[in-house]
């Protein structure tokens, strides 16, 4: 009887030993939101992230400038057996589709809500409100860098200054109207302009002069042109407390192997950051701190490098190249004519030799001088400004022109300022300077100046994804696509062109967002 | 001489329980006698003799001998399986031979069934059994490769042909799920989640099929149940049985390939400036090789009323049919059964197996430069190419993507795994009182396993790398606690059983995988990571899962002829989200043996039995994924003043009620039984819902997150299984006839965004067909394929349909014109063009015994599956990317335009159609045996009790119409794919199935 009891005793026992665990899960190796954003640093991680996301191929690395860049009339297809996509934007074909809008538009909006969640990170942290303030401007900054793409591309978009948890709201979220978002935009970058540290660590961190230098190109966009002026005066004035001024040598900012020196770096107001040769180690982790506009851009049979050859996507026409000053330094920065190729200098009348290869000047200012990178210049080291000084004086003169209706002398010096750094030549000295570009003839009438301030824009900020921005604020678009402009596209619909369609997997998802005209 | 002391004990025992006061005996003695049947005439070995009304018993011994003490007042009860039970008064006789008459009727066979074992006349739900017999017939690393056929509704198939080690996808009718696995559970001795033994250590499969067996399984048994019973020890005389066999493997099938001339011509069509090479070889006959397996099995097994052991070891060794391919597995099992006291009985089960796998690269995910798999690479490669270059090197491809000729690959890629496993699974079973039992059970198992791989310089892909070497591992432990009440009581005509318990589950997974390339040497292999100049950043992960679970079943039969059962299970699971985390299951099912109705008895004469069943219950299937609810960061990096920084992003965005998958089942059966047991059927008709299924659903962008697991969609099984067993002959020639045929049909009810269709694809990534060739459609199959018509070639003077990419010319494809718009598009020509799934599967198995003698027959077969051949659309593309079948030698040319096999053509694109989808149905005589027992007398001459040698041949015979290599392959089925439902009927690059001829011996000391 006894070893009857003990047997019972023994396994009941037995069996509570095991309930006393519990269901809920404690995942370890998981980085989980509650509890994560602790410190100053942690809230970095969340930035960093977002900044990953748009140094990646996705956005900043390939799809998002390919396509600004071949949209514009200063690049066209170079090779054209490349990916329809890709010939679909350049051509005004896109449609709802389109592989490179389907890339982009997720990137952009994973980066906006990694900011969010580094905005929502910053208000949790233990650290004085100052620490806090910037840690929260940059994450504005963030958020109205990219909306402010956006908006310029779709229009009405999903403004997200919020984090969706629950998403049920997802799938019906109203898209916000241009004006709104341009509202939050502004918001945004006021508040970054007072929070953001005067100089920021790195160039690719924004700053004040970031800031303001950002909502001068967002109220020029506008058309609000005093705006403009204001904030790039701000930035002007400011430019030695900010450690703003133009590079000495203009080819320095198109070289990844010298751009992170001081003297080089001065003109960036905010840079993307890639770092090269990274793909290797770090397989599968996704395309993060990945370019590709080296190879996008370089040429067909080049022999120049070790990593091989470009592969001539995007190519200007021969248009671009021949109405562009020989005696412009800007040019011979800009482009490359004469390369390596079958062991000789071959110019490029005779670069189709090369399997797929296209007979015209190329874009040198990422193919040139690319850095640690591997295969075909890919994964390269370059820091691409996003924003520089130079275009802080072209907005200032732009605006300054249509405030005052006509240029002045502070609007023509801001232009000779630029055309001054453009009349260098390699070696520095001031005695061997060109004569050309010289500066601006006074007494130049409002539209004549205006000419003279865009034209200015493309030699500056030429293959820069600006110029497709330009053509749609000015409203240029049937002068530049036509047959006797830089790049003849036939397809060209002012009514729908102007805009890119929205991804169709979203609007399938999301009843309430509506497509753009005409696609 | 044991025996005798063992007697001598049992009488001992026997006498002194008779001192403690049990009811006054007259005279005693000794009884002894021999027990044989009726059939034979031989001694049976293992008959229960009991004296009625006491515990005193005995079992016979090999020559079918007893002794048992009794009384002149005492009734001896003679009884053993398969037989009718004998009841015998000893009177004055000292000497009692019994014959006992072989029972037909097999009613009294006992089925096990979750938390149980029911007599099979009261089994209200629907069960396939299997017997030891069936899964031993052949030679099989695993028993559920010799499962294949024999259990109704039950469809199995290899993963990838004849690889050694491959692994089988089980399907219990049906695929009942989109995402989520649809493996059914497999139960080993009440062990939840244990592995399946060796065949040789197994006693029975029941595989439990519709929700009034599955349910008391609850969240996990949605999929069907595997119930595993091992062999246990019998008292008597220690048995030593020993099982060898060996077999001769060859491949099945080849592909009919061009020769070097024909290539030559062939790619110079297409390439007018490629110049022919000198060799001409056969690339699958340098890889494919004569296979070997050996298995060998010894076991002992014996004991007595107390004790009782079973132990068992096995070795088995193949050597697959195609170069570098291996397998070998070491196992050992133990059963011990102790009962100590009269109402404690306690057991403990030991498994331990190694199993090491020496593998080749099959199968493979894309087959781009330098990743090709061996077979693949065998079609694929240069005819005119030898397999070494003039400098000692080994060749290259020399059309198309730079790969690997396959003799490199078969001896310079190295990929080793080893997987130990230990399993322990201790209970004891206590009686309370008479009608109420308790068990509690404990079993732990510890799953480990290596996998390294190995890409030398001397191959493409380690070339430029220097050599890449791989190591992954994972430690696996599991603990499960039951503890459950039986109560059996029985007064007057009422039969009433009651089970009730508490589960309890723990899993622990660790992983842990590093690559590393740029070596010194090769000879490293994967030891040795740190000599590498490239290392990989090393991956580690952890999960944990707990389950607890509460089950009750309840069991009422009234006379034996209407009975009634109801399973729950109330099931938690750490993987279930915060809201939901318990799930009810419930059951119920009714059974009625309409034969012992009085109105039915002037049919009596032809049907023994004839019982209705018809069940309903709700079933599940967890799918849900350790973490996979709750929201979580990625680490990522980025890159601040040129150097990598830590970074996150936003990756899972939790869902707080998200629920495991639930199915509600219908089924209807009947087990009729006629001609006195001679003729068996079971019939059964099931409908199967399963709503909740698990999707990862697309959220809009602008969340930030791409993906979230909802639960939205729903799928259809409903089919009909029959099976027969015949009794044919039971003279002097015996035969038995065994045959099931199961009908499935596969519908998706319901799915996200309304319905729309989801569109996906499973080709192998190189072959960079740009579109989806599969879809998921509300009212359709899984798995269906989707595609252009062909409508064969373009002739002189046709009609060219416009298109970008589309053949316009004469000799190119000719697709159909689904919207009559003149022009070819992906998105309005192309339409559902096959489906995989069968439309019936079946199998029959004949025995025939004469004398010492018997025959076996196994044919198997499918019907109505489709295949769709991306093996076939790579090499008769015809754009001169690699080698062709002779199909090529009838393509299209100016001077021979009469074929639909279209021209040499580099620009064609690759594109699904119906020029690739073919019907796969066969048939297969899956096992051919011939075996003789050799006569007593020899037998005992050597000193043994049975010698058994047999010959055989499994898939001799196959018919088929599939031009492939063989219709039953599974690409993109691997054991980590959980598409096992959008996946079916694909080949790419499968290892190739085989033929065997096998030697078996079976001796029992």
């Amino acid at each position: 009887m006894k070893i009857y009891i003990k047997s019972i005793l023994i396994m009941i026992v037995g069996a509570l030993v095991f309930s006393c665990e519990d269901l809920n899960e404690e995942p370890i190796g998981l980085l989980i939101p509650e509890g994560f954003y602790q410190t100053p640093a942690d809230v970095e991680y969340g930035l960093n992230g977002a900044y990953s996301a748009i140094a990646s191929e996705e956005f900043w690395g390939r799809k998002l400038t390919l396509s600004l860049l071949l949209r514009g009339d200063l690049a066209d297809i170079g090779d054209p057996t490349t990916s329809s996509r890709r010939i679909q934007v350049n051509e005004f074909q896109m449609d709802a589709t389109n592989g490179m809008v389907e890339a982009f538009w997720p990137r952009a909006y994973e980066a906006l809500a990694t900011a969010n969640s580094a905005i929502e990170g910053a208000k949790q942290i233990d650290a004085d409100q100052e620490t806090k303030d910037a840690l929260t401007a940059e994450g504005y900054f963030i958020r109205a860098f990219i909306h402010y793409h956006l908006v310029r591309l779709f229009a009405d978009i999903p403004y997200m200054n919020f984090l969706i948890t629950d998403p049920d709201n997802a799938y019906g979220l109203d898209e916000t109207p241009v004006d709104q978002v341009y509202e939050g935009i502004i918001n945004d970058l006021n508040f970054a302009k007072d929070n953001l540290p005067d100089i920021p660590e790195f160039r690719s961190r924004p700053g004040k002069g970031t800031a303001a230098g950002l909502l001068a190109s967002v109220y020029l966009t506008r058309g609000m042109y005093q705006e403009a002026y204001d904030e790039a005066k701000y930035v002007i004035d400011n430019k030695d407390a900010f450690g703003y001024g133009l590079t000495p040598e203009f080819q320095n900012l198109f070289d990844a192997t010298v751009i992170d020196e001081p003297t080089n770096a001065q003109e960036l107001l905010f840079a993307i950051d890639f770092r090269g040769q990274d793909e290797s180690s770090r397989s599968g982790a996704g395309n993060y701190t990945r370019d590709y506009m080296a190879p996008i851009t370089g040429i067909r049979g080049d022999e120049r490098f070790d990593n091989g050859e470009g592969w001539s996507v995007a190519v200007p026409t021969l248009e671009v190249y021949t109405s562009w000053d020989h005696r412009d330094y800007r040019r011979a920065v800009s482009f490359d004519t004469v390369t390596i190729m079958g062991d000789t200098l071959t110019n490029y009348q005779y670069w189709d030799q090369a399997s797929r290869g296209v007979a015209r000047p190329h874009i040198a200012k990422y193919f040139r001088a690319f850095g640690q990178a591997s295969l075909n210049g890919r994964d390269s080291d370059h820091n691409y400004a996003a924003l520089r000084y130079a275009e802080i004086l072209l907005i200032a003169a732009e605006a300054l022109n249509e405030v005052n209706n006509g240029p002045n002398t502070e609007a023509e010096s801001y232009i000779n300022e630029i055309r001054a750094r453009a009349r260098r030549e390699l070696d520095g000295e001031p005695a061997n300077d060109n004569s050309f570009p010289a500066n601006v003839t006074p007494g130049l009438s409002k539209d004549q100046f205006l000419d003279l301030v865009l034209e200015e824009r493309r030699f500056e900020l030429a293959f820069e994804y600006k110029r497709w921005y330009d053509i749609k604020r000015r409203q240029f678009g049937a002068e530049a696509f036509a047959s006797d402009g830089l790049e003849p596209q036939p397809d060209f619909d002012p009514d729908k062109d102007y805009l890119f369609p929205k991804p169709q997997s979203d609007l399938n998802l999301n009843p309430n967002l509506d497509q753009n005209d005409g696609y | 001489m044991k025996t005798i002391k063992r007697m001598k004990k049992t009488i001992l025992l026997s006498g002194f329980l008779m001192m403690l006061g049990l009811a006054a005996q007259a005279q005693s003695g000794t009884i002894t006698g021999t027990v044989t049947g009726a059939d034979d005439g031989e001694g049976l070995v293992g008959v229960s003799v009991t004296v009625q009304n006491t515990t005193r018993g005995t079992i016979t011994d090999i020559n079918g001998n007893y002794s048992l003490e009794a009384s002149n007042e005492d009734v001896l009860v003679f009884s053993f399986v398969g037989y009718k039970p004998k009841n015998v008064s000893v009177g004055n006789r000292s000497v009692i031979d019994i014959t006992l008459e072989e029972d037909l009727v097999a009613l009294q066979e006992v089925v096990v069934v979750g938390y149980g074992a029911v007599k099979k006349s009261d089994l209200t739900g629907s069960v396939s059994s299997v017997k030891s017999e069936e899964l031993t017939a052949f030679p099989a690393l695993s028993a559920v490769q010799t499962l294949q056929g024999r259990a109704a509704g039950v469809q199995i198939q290899s993963n990838n042909g004849g690889q050694p080690g491959a692994d089988y996808k089980i399907r219990v009718r049906g695929g009942t799920s989109i995402n989520a696995s649809s493996d059914p559970l497999v139960v080993v001795d009440g062990f939840v989640g244990g592995e399946m033994p060796p065949p040789e250590d197994i006693a029975s499969i029941e595989i439990l099929k519709d929700a009034s067996a599955t349910a008391i399984y609850g969240s996990r048994g949605a999929n069907g149940v595997i119930m595993v019973t091992t062999k246990r020890g019998k008292a008597g005389e220690m048995r030593i049985e020993i099982n060898s066999s060996y077999s001769f493997q060859n491949v099945l099938n080849r592909l009919d390939m061009l020769n070097a001339d024909q290539f030559g011509t062939y790619i110079q069509e297409v390439n007018p400036g490629y110049t022919q090479f000198n060799e001409n070889t056969d690339w699958q006959e340098e890889i494919y090789r004569q296979g070997f397996i050996s298995n060998n099995q010894i076991s002992f097994s014996g004991g007595n009323q107390d004790f009782r052991y079973y132990v068992s070891g096995t070795y088995f060794d193949q050597d697959g049919v195609v170069l570098g391919s291996e397998y070998n597995r070491y196992s050992f099992n133990s059963n011990i059964d102790i009962q100590p006291k009269e109402f404690l009985n306690v057991g403990i089960n030991l498994y331990g197996r190694r199993g090491t796998s020496n593998g080749v690269n099959t199968q493979e995910g894309s087959g781009g430069a330098g990743s090709a798999g061996i077979v693949s690479s065998a079609f694929r490669f240069n005819p005119d190419l030898g397999i070494y270059n003039d400098d000692g090197s080994f060749t290259i491809s020399e059309v198309g993507d730079d790969i690997d000729n396959p003799y490199a690959l078969g001896t310079q890629y190295n990929r080793e795994r080893v997987t130990d496993r230990f399993q322990t699974n201790t209970y004891a079973e206590l009686e309370l009182l008479e009608w109420l039992k308790f068990k509690t059970t404990l079993g732990v198992t510890v799953n480990n396993w290596r996998d390294g791989q190995h890409w030398p310089t001397t191959l493409i892909r380690g070339a430029g790398q220097g050599g890449i070497a791989t190591i992954e591992a994972r430690k696996q432990t599991s603990l499960i606690n039951e503890n459950y009440f039986t109560a059996n009581k029985s007064f007057n005509d009422h039969d009433l059983t009651l089970v009730g318990g508490y589960s309890f589950q723990k899993f622990r997974n660790e992983a842990w995988e590093t690559t590393a390339s740029g070596y010194t040497s090769n000879s490293s292999s994967f030891w040795g990571l740190d000599q590498s100049s490239l290392p990989d950043v090393p991956e580690s992960r952890l999960s944990e899962t707990v389950i607890k679970s509460y089950y009750a079943r309840f069991n009422y039969s009234f006379k034996g002829k209407y009975m009634f059962t109801f399973t729950t299970r109330y099931d938690g699971a750490s993987n279930f989200s915060t809201n939901k985390k318990w799930a009810v299951f419930p059951s119920g099912s009714i059974a009625w043996d309409m034969m012992a109705e009085p109105f039915m008895q002037p049919l009596g004469n032809l049907f023994n039995q004839w019982k209705w069943r018809a069940s309903y219950g709700l079933v599940g299937n967890q799918a849900i994924g350790p973490y996979q609810t709750l929201s979580n960061f990625r680490a990522i990096y980025a890159s601040r003043n040129n150097e990598l920084v830590n970074a996150i992003r936003l990756d899972n965005l939790a869902n707080d009620n998200l629920t495991w998958e639930t199915t509600a089942q219908l089924n209807i059966g009947a087990d009729i039984g006629l001609l006195e047991g001679r003729l068996n059927l079971v019939a059964d008709y099931y409908h199967m819902k399963t709503t909740d299924l698990l999707f990862e659903r697309d959220l809009p962008a602008y969340v930030g997150v791409g993906r979230q697991f909802q639960n939205i969609g729903a799928i259809q099984n409903s089919g009909f299984e029959f099976a027969a067993s015949s009794i044919n002959t039971v003279q002097a020639v015996k035969w038995n006839t065994d045959f099931n045929i199961s009908f499935n049909r596969n519908k998706v009810l319901e799915l996200p965004d309304n319905g729309a269709d989801i569109f996906y694809d499973g080709a192998p990534g190189h072959l960079v067909l740009g579109t989806d060739n599969q879809v998921i459609r509300v009212g359709e199959p899984l798995g269906v394929f989707y595609g252009f018509f062909y409508e064969g070639v373009y002739q002189n003077g046709d009609d060219f349909l416009d298109g970008s990419g589309f053949e316009k010319e004469a000799g190119g494809e000719k697709f159909r014109d689904l919207n009559n718009d003149s022009r070819l598009d992906f998105d309005n020509d192309r339409a559902i063009i096959g489906d995989p799934n069968p439309d019936f599967i079946w199998s029959m198995n004949n025995s025939i015994q004469y004398k010492g003698f018997d025959l076996n027959i196994f044919v198997q077969g499918s019907q109505g599956n489709d295949m769709l051949s991306y093996t076939l659309m790579e090499l008769d593309i015809l754009s001169g990317s690699n080698n062709a079948t002779t199909a090529a030698l009838d393509r299209w040319t100016p001077t021979s335009p009469n074929t639909d096999v279209p021209k040499a053509s580099s620009g064609r694109s690759r594109r699904i159609s119906t020029r690739f989808i073919y019907d796969a149905s066969y048939i297969r005589l899956k096992n051919l045996s011939l075996g003789y027992t050799l006569p007593d007398q020899l037998t005992t001459r050597l000193g043994l009790n049975k010698v058994r040698i047999s010959l055989s041949a499994q898939n001799l015979l196959t018919i088929s119409q599939y031009p492939g290599l063989d219709p039953e392959v599974g690409y993109g089925n691997d054991s980590n794919n959980r598409s096992g439902n959008l996946l079916q009927g694909l080949d790419y690059g499968s290892y190739p199935n085989v033929k065997n001829f096998t030697f078996g011996v079976n001796i029992n000391l």
